[in-house]
């Protein structure tokens, strides 16, 4: 469904990403693990637009969508939610998600749709139900992460790029984040592909998982076996191969 | 102070304040989603007020003039956009962008000078010269055209930005543009509406007040002024803010001019300025600062 060829970013003379390449089937949760600054944030901006590679391709669903604007991409069906998560923080709830579904609300037709996706929404992140008309800054960390979701899930995505939605979380609000993810993978068949640097966590959650260091794929593979070498200790430690 | 005399400088400060809010929101609305400090925002005023008096001098009918000289400065804001803006916004410093901006308010001033020469032109009060009472004071027709014009574009500014999607779009981007072009918003075009919008503002605040004040080539500067003044007043970047640093700005003025004496305005909002930059940067309502 997604394939990243030899992919390499550049911030200036500072190499982030050099010949990435990597693979996401459909129906597949995958993560990439990596240690703070290994890349993981540059390989998803550079997947939906936010960053122009240097070299390389992104293919999604067979077609070419390397050097596309990100609102071309969401179209497409790939909606990333990003780093920090990055909602409107000045808007409700409620226009947050509407503009999830930017995409679809230009078109009448489709306001039945959009209500309903905006119900299983709700639905999925009950919490936000009591919220919807709050301005989305008065949220807390693990209330703003379901926003930044369900804000993404409005455009009804094929495929969802995350990006460390664990940061700064308590586990109890972690794992009914990640309960909804799962939920939505086996029940719709959501494709996803997720950054990481909790290790436990990314190796958890996916069922293939890539290991990026200092810019490189240094292992990869499904993460019964990842799990069963030692690849935490090197996250953790930074050790080189 | 005697109350009567009150009354009239509140009437004329918030006439003239209404004036500096509209072309206040222009900035704003340019500066949330573009990240560009116009400063040739009050170039657009005058632009549309001399428009209107040409218009007018070739017998079209006033409202004509008034809703063509607006539509007009719309497609040269759309011009200038294009060919400066875009190519600068969210990269360039804020020097390289008020050079930039400074430079068109500059080549705006004088096309209008080879166009329409250096002479003060009128333009025609919308209905008439007539003026009421009220109480005490005395408040033109012309006046009153101001204030529910003024009153009208930010009920509409207001319904704008908060039930319709191209308004949501705007604030979006203002808010967060790499967030808005992942929902899907088109970010770049998005930025050449609001300037037009802004710039459109402008050239609204320019066709109402040109028939109380005249159009000259020169006039643009002190609406840039006025209406930065205004807009830092009440706290750059808030639209809450910019309505309420216009209005400030002309009550600030009409009661100054009446008690201590007229011929110091622009010193006034110069003044303004800078003290709301010393000692309260985020201004009334203040949320951002520049910088
Ligand atoms: N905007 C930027 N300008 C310059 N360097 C950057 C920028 N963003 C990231 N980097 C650098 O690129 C590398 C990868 O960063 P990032 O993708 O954010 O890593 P991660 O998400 O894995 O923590 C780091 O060395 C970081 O310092
Ligand atoms: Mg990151």
């Amino acid at each position: 469904m997604l394939e990243c060829d030899a992919l390499e970013v550049a911030y200036g003379r500072v190499i982030a990403l050099r010949d990435v390449s990597l693979r996401v089937q459909q129906g597949q949760v995958v993560s990439i693990l990596g240690a703070n600054g290994a890349g993981k944030t540059t390989l998803l901006r550079a997947i939906t637009g936010l960053e122009r590679p240097r070299r390389g391709r992104v293919l999604f669903e067979h077609r070419e969508i390397t050097h596309w604007e990100p609102a071309d991409i969401v179209h497409r069906g790939i909606s990333h939610v990003p780093s920090g998560r990055q909602v409107f923080g000045n808007m409700t709830v409620m226009e947050n998600l509407r503009l999830g579904a930017y995409i679809r609300t230009g078109d009448r037709r489709l306001a039945g749709d959009v209500a309903r996706d905006m119900d299983a929404v709700l639905e999925l992140f009950p919490v936000l139900r009591a919220r919807v008309r709050q301005a989305a800054r008065t949220l807390s960390g693990g209330e703003q992460q379901m926003l930044a979701i369900g804000r993404s899930l409005m455009a009804r995505p094929r495929l969802l790029l995350l990006d460390e939605p664990s940061l700064g979380l308590a586990p109890q609000v972690l794992e009914g984040i990640l309960g909804a993810l799962q939920r939505l993978n086996r029940e719709h068949g959501l494709t996803m592909l997720l950054v990481e640097q909790n290790a436990h966590l990314a190796l958890d959650f996916a069922t293939y998982a890539y290991v990026l260091e200092t810019g490189r794929i240094v292992q990869s593979g499904p993460t019964s076996q990842l799990k069963a070498s030692d690849v935490i200790v090197q996250i953790y430690l930074g050790l080189k191969h | 102070m005697a109350a009567g005399e009150a009354l009239q400088f509140a009437l004329s400060g918030i006439t003239v304040g209404s004036v500096y809010a509209v072309v206040a929101l222009g900035f704003t609305i340019v500066f949330n989603a573009t990240g560009v400090v116009n400063f040739a925002q009050g170039e657009f005023v005058m632009l549309a007020g001399l428009l209107a008096v040409w218009l007018v001098a070739l017998h079209i009918p006033l409202w004509a003039a008034a809703v063509g000289a607006v539509l007009i400065v719309a497609g040269v804001a759309a011009a200038i956009h294009a060919l400066t803006v875009r190519p600068i916004e969210r990269r360039a410093g804020h020097f390289t962008m008020i050079m930039v901006t400074l430079g068109v308010a500059i080549m705006l001033q004088v096309i209008a000078q080879l166009l329409f020469g250096t002479e003060a032109q009128a333009l025609p009060s919308f209905t008439g010269d007539g003026a009421i009472r009220i109480l005490t004071a005395t408040i033109t027709v012309q006046a009153l055209w101001i204030l529910g014009g003024a009153a009208v574009l930010m009920a509409g500014l207001y319904l704008f930005f908060s039930r319709t999607r191209a308004g949501q779009a705007m604030l979006a981007t203002a808010e967060n543009r790499e967030a808005a072009g992942l929902v899907g918003i088109d970010t770049r075009r998005v930025s050449l509406y609001a300037y037009v919008l802004g710039c459109g503002l402008g050239a609204l605040a320019g066709v109402l007040v040109t028939p109380m004040t005249a159009a000259v080539y020169t006039q643009g500067l002190v609406f840039t002024l006025k209406g930065f003044a205004a807009a830092a007043l009440g706290g750059f970047g808030s639209p809450v803010g910019a309505v309420i640093g216009g209005l400030a700005l002309g009550l600030l003025e009409a009661f100054s001019a009446g008690f201590v004496s007229s011929g110091y305005q622009d010193l006034i909002a110069l003044v303004a300025l800078i003290a709301i930059l010393m000692f309260r940067p985020g201004g009334i309502v203040g949320t951002r600062t520049l910088g």
